[in-house]
């Protein structure tokens, strides 16, 4: 199925959760999915996948007792009987005496074009001919990886409150892994249409790189000034992100907990998570139908704002900003459009203003060593450069760093002027690339 | 097959079009997946989680290329549907086909497999279920300091039918759960976590709920929160090169990332190089790498019993098998499918292709790949004659590159080993290093009665993300000149 199922028959089909007998409350939710992935490596499509799938997800609520089930049987009887599923779980469930009750009627914002028909319906050798026009740019030697995908999703909620949402949304992404000579470059792209995406340039871009990180040497560990370029950016502020859920500053498990108002990081630094700008994807609606809001998080360096779901809502006594997950969801709202504000500085420029430091094209395996410090540790990789005099010099092998975010953002003195897109399926992130004037390598590797 | 399987006419019906529509091979399968997810956090339940979805995968080769096409729709034309369009995305694979597919053979096997349960997880009360949950939570949240005080227990059946163009028809029945608590202790600049049996989420296998009832998560919560209390006061990890004893879910989770996936085939083989990474290893290593010292013997089974990683065939119907990795510290051998055992001259695949879902595209996953045990009888005799050192338990953080070499792995409790003892408590326990050296260090392993089956219902692979379900069986074991506690 390439083509929407519309909204009408969508909430015929959740009606037939809503009218269970016995119940408080209801939240029906569907999601209809489809489209294709074509992975490539060795510079050759290996693993392409198509496919569609439809699920239900209903949430009970009887005398405080909370209960949700889901199913892809997607007819009124296979929802009407998954509706009794969770009922039976909420029956035997305790009472949830922090349940928030669910989302009644709001209008949806204005955004821009978020569906684009001729992307849902992309064919498999559509996706093909665009892998190829990507791998058509690479050099002598060299090899790609990577994947290029075309997704349509069609989202509708309703509650016995009187919610009643329906979205459509497609996304197109590529990226690839460029390799040869022992050196490795990378590229990514996505938007809400597979036209608006040019896989020649990813490929051009990330062979570029490839060709210049040949010959690497071996740098030294230790505190270094850095650029990072956007999607390098982009992996710091996704581990950022529990750090603006009210749930977790709640529990004082973030490093923002008592912290509001206070400058935590660059006078620079304006970060937003802002699923209705431009070119934002996905529906504009979270997982309990609640509308999205742009949250202002830090403003010139400032925590201003916490993103929250019903819950973190109804226990601060303020409104949900439309970042709630699916029930059953233990942890707490979540920021999935991230948005940090370009500055007017050209990467160049950037490169400019240090004498000698390094310049990071991506992160890799990132993890939380302490959260509450934000401390993480993980790799550079595919274009890890020395800087040496202002300009970008010969490549560096890898290396590993252990590093506080909130502690480097505090040194960034130049913000990159255009923002790229990192996006997966769980959200996107927008980022400039970032002058730092201190970050933490701690060991070299061997590629 | 008996009466419970599910039935193959799905997967017959797609193979008779795929075949019609030009496909040199296929195989259906026909999947039916419920799971069951609960959490209590603080004492009150947080969430309860059904799911059930039944899809059918189809994948195929035309032309020498794959094609892969999967629905949850099963209407009267699904099947049809599902295969026309799998091989509709293999006929596009011509535009940059480099070499044709070639796969390994396989014996055709007729077969009925289920997961041995004593006790279904699914007909256990929920209330019950719940009740040892709640019990668990706030036995911790007693000792003071303590919250969040979470424990879950999540639970799965995987139903199959696996029918290819060549003869296999395979019916499985797969069960597995598992359960784990943990308690979070908040402090002015340090938010210490301390988990039973494990972390991120606690210990899975292939069985029924008697794995959870043989947990004791009551018994085991007291201790939990008063060592997630003492963390916050113990001092930080400090830095040197020392003897490191490591408890056997760290050297569980220490197999998974430098033994585990770098000896997965597609990956030495580049076909994961974008995403999961590639490898260290080449095809001509087998059989003359020096892997690790003569204590590092690892074996790739399959049939543990119990283990989370236990089938008994994999997604492509081959019956699963045992495979050596490291034998005496020589690397012997990949995990591979009948692809990737093709193309580098293998007999035949190692049994290791399985996908999340009907959804997913099989792949090469690990199975149970496990440390064989040693003979060291206790850690007392592992921590025998450490003048200094550090004893390191339950994973917290890990991260290794992209070719599986340089790695640091972050853990939630640590102890000073003085004179051959376990003294002081210290917090923030880190340690790094190299693949090869670090198992070139490996001083001693504990024996049969210190050794179990980890599972692990989290790894990571392949794109679009799918989520894979192993398991390492370990022992405590000591490393020599390990680089710890380097982090700032």
């Amino acid at each position: 199925m390439r083509e929407p199922w519309g909204a009408d028959h969508l909430h015929h089909l959740l009606d037939a959760a809503l009218g269970i007998d016995g119940a408080d409350q209801v939240e029906a939710r569907a999601v209809h999915a489809w489209g294709g992935l074509a992975r490539f490596a060795r510079s050759t499509v290996h693993q392409h996948v198509a496919g569609d799938d439809t699920t239900v997800s209903v949430r009970v609520v009887t005398r405080g007792r909370v209960g949700v089930a889901s199913t892809n049987e997607v007819n009124p009887a296979g929802v009407a009987a998954t509706g009794e599923r969770a009922l039976a779980s909420a029956r035997l469930s305790p009472p949830d005496p922090t349940f928030p009750g669910l989302a009644g009627p709001a209008p949806l914002p204005p955004v821009g074009p978020r569906f684009d028909a001729a992307t849902a319906a992309a064919s498999p050798e559509r996706r093909s001919r665009a892998v190829a026009r990507l791998l058509a740019r690479l050099g002598p030697g060299q090899e790609a990886a990577g994947a290029l995908s075309t997704g349509a999703t069609e989202v509708a909620l309703a509650t016995t409150a009187g919610a009643r949402l329906h979205g459509l949304a497609t996304r197109a992404a590529v990226s690839t892994v460029v390799t040869g000579a022992g050196a490795s470059g990378h590229a990514e792209e996505a938007a809400v249409a597979l036209d608006a995406l040019s896989p020649a340039e990813v490929g051009a871009r990330a062979a570029g790189t490839a060709e210049a990180a040949v010959d690497p040497r071996t740098p030294v560990p230790g505190d270094h000034e850095v650029v990072l370029l956007p999607a390098a950016v982009a992996t710091l502020l996704d581990h950022l992100a529990p750090a603006f859920s009210a749930k977790t500053v709640a529990e004082g498990r973030s490093p923002f907990s008592d912290r509001m108002g206070e400058a935590v990081v660059s006078p620079l630094l304006d970060l937003a998570d802002d699923a209705l700008s431009e070119g934002a994807l996905g529906v504009p609606f979270d997982g309990e139908g609640t509308p999205k809001v742009r949250v202002p998080l830090l403003d010139g360096g400032v925590v201003r704002g916490l993103v929250h779901d019903r819950a973190s809502a109804a226990a601060a006594g303020t409104h949900s900003t439309g970042h709630g997950l699916p029930a059953p969801n233990p942890f707490g709202p979540w920021p999935s459009h991230l948005a940090l504000a370009p500055g007017a500085t050209g990467v160049e420029e950037l490169v400019g203003g240090i004498e000698r430091g390094l310049l990071v094209t991506r992160f890799w395996y990132t993890r939380e060593v302490n959260p509450k410090r934000t401390l993480l540790t993980g790799m550079t990789r595919d274009g890890t450069f020395l800087i040496e005099g202002g300009r970008r010099g010969p490549a560096v092998r890898n290396l590993r760093y252990n590093q506080s975010i909130v502690e480097a953002l505090a040194t960034c003195d130049g913000v990159g002027d255009r923002a790229a897109t990192t996006s997966d399926e769980g959200g996107h992130i927008r980022a400039p690339a970032l002058r730092l004037r201190s970050f933490r390598f701690t060991s070299a590797s061997d590629h | 097959m008996t009466d419970d399987d599910i039935g193959a006419e799905p997967c017959r019906r797609a193979l008779e079009v795929a075949r019609a529509a030009g496909a040199s091979y296929a195989d259906a399968r026909l999947v039916d997946l419920e799971s069951e997810h609960l959490a209590v956090r603080d004492g009150e339940v947080q969430g309860v989680g059904q799911t059930s979805s039944l899809g059918l995968g189809v994948r195929v080769l035309r032309d020498g290329c794959w094609g892969f096409a999967a629905t949850g729709d099963l209407g009267p034309r699904a099947a049809e549907d599902a295969a026309r369009l799998a091989v509709e995305v293999a006929a596009a694979g011509r535009a940059t086909r480099r070499a044709p597919v070639r796969l390994a053979p396989v014996e055709p096997v007729e077969a009925s497999w289920a997961t041995p349960v004593v006790e279904d997880p699914f007909a256990v009360a929920l209330d019950d279920k719940l009740a040892l949950l709640v019990a668990a939570s706030r036995a911790m949240l007693e000792v003071d300091g303590v919250s969040p005080a979470e424990a879950r227990q999540h639970a799965w059946r995987r139903r199959s039918r696996i029918v290819s163009s060549e003869g296999t028809d395979v019916a499985q029945t797969i069960v597995q759960c598992g359960a784990g608590i943990a308690a979070t202790a908040v402090g002015e600049a340090e938010t210490q976590v301390r988990s039973y049996p494990n972390s991120f989420g606690g210990d899975f296998g292939s069985e029924g709920y008697e794995l959870v009832r043989r947990l004791d998560l009551v018994g085991h919560a007291p201790r939990v929160a008063e060592e997630a209390v003492e963390l916050l006061s113990a001092p930080a990890c400090p830095a040197a090169a020392t003897t490191l004893v490591l408890d056997g879910s760290q050297v569980a989770l220490q197999v998974h990332e430098s033994i585990g996936h770098p000896v997965e085939l597609d990956r030495v083989l580049g076909m994961e190089a974008a995403y999961a990474g590639t490898s260290f290893l080449t095809p001509g290593d087998t059989g003359r790498l020096r892997y690790g010292s003569p204590r590092l013997s690892v074996l790739a089974n399959a049939t543990t019993p119990g283990a989370l990683g236990t089938f008994g065939y994999d997604d492509e119907g081959v019956p699963a098998t045992s495979t050596p990795i490291v034998t005496e510290g020589v690397f012997q051998g990949f995990l591979s499918s009948r692809e990737t055992a093709a193309e580098v001259g293998l007999a035949r695949s190692g049994a290791t292709v399985r996908a999340q879902s009907w959804a997913h595209l099989p792949l090469i996953r690990m199975t149970n790949v496990s440390l064989e045990a040693g003979t060291a009888g206790s850690l007392d005799e592992l921590l025998d004659g450490i003048d200094r050192g550090l004893y390191l338990e339950t994973n917290r953080s890990w991260s290794i590159d992209d070719r599986r070499v340089d790695f640091q792995f972050g853990t939630e409790w640590g102890r000073e080993i003085r004179h051959g003892r376990l003294g002081r408590v210290v917090r923030n326990g880190t340690y790094g290093g190299r693949t090869l050296p670090f198992w070139a260090s490996l001083d001693a392993v504990g024996g049969p009665a210190l050794w179990k089956a980890w599972g692990l219902p989290n790894c990571g692979k392949g794109q679009p993300g799918q989520v894979g379900y192993v398991a390492h069986g370990a022992a405590p074991a000591r490393f020599l000149d390990v680089a710890v506690g380097s982090t700032r």
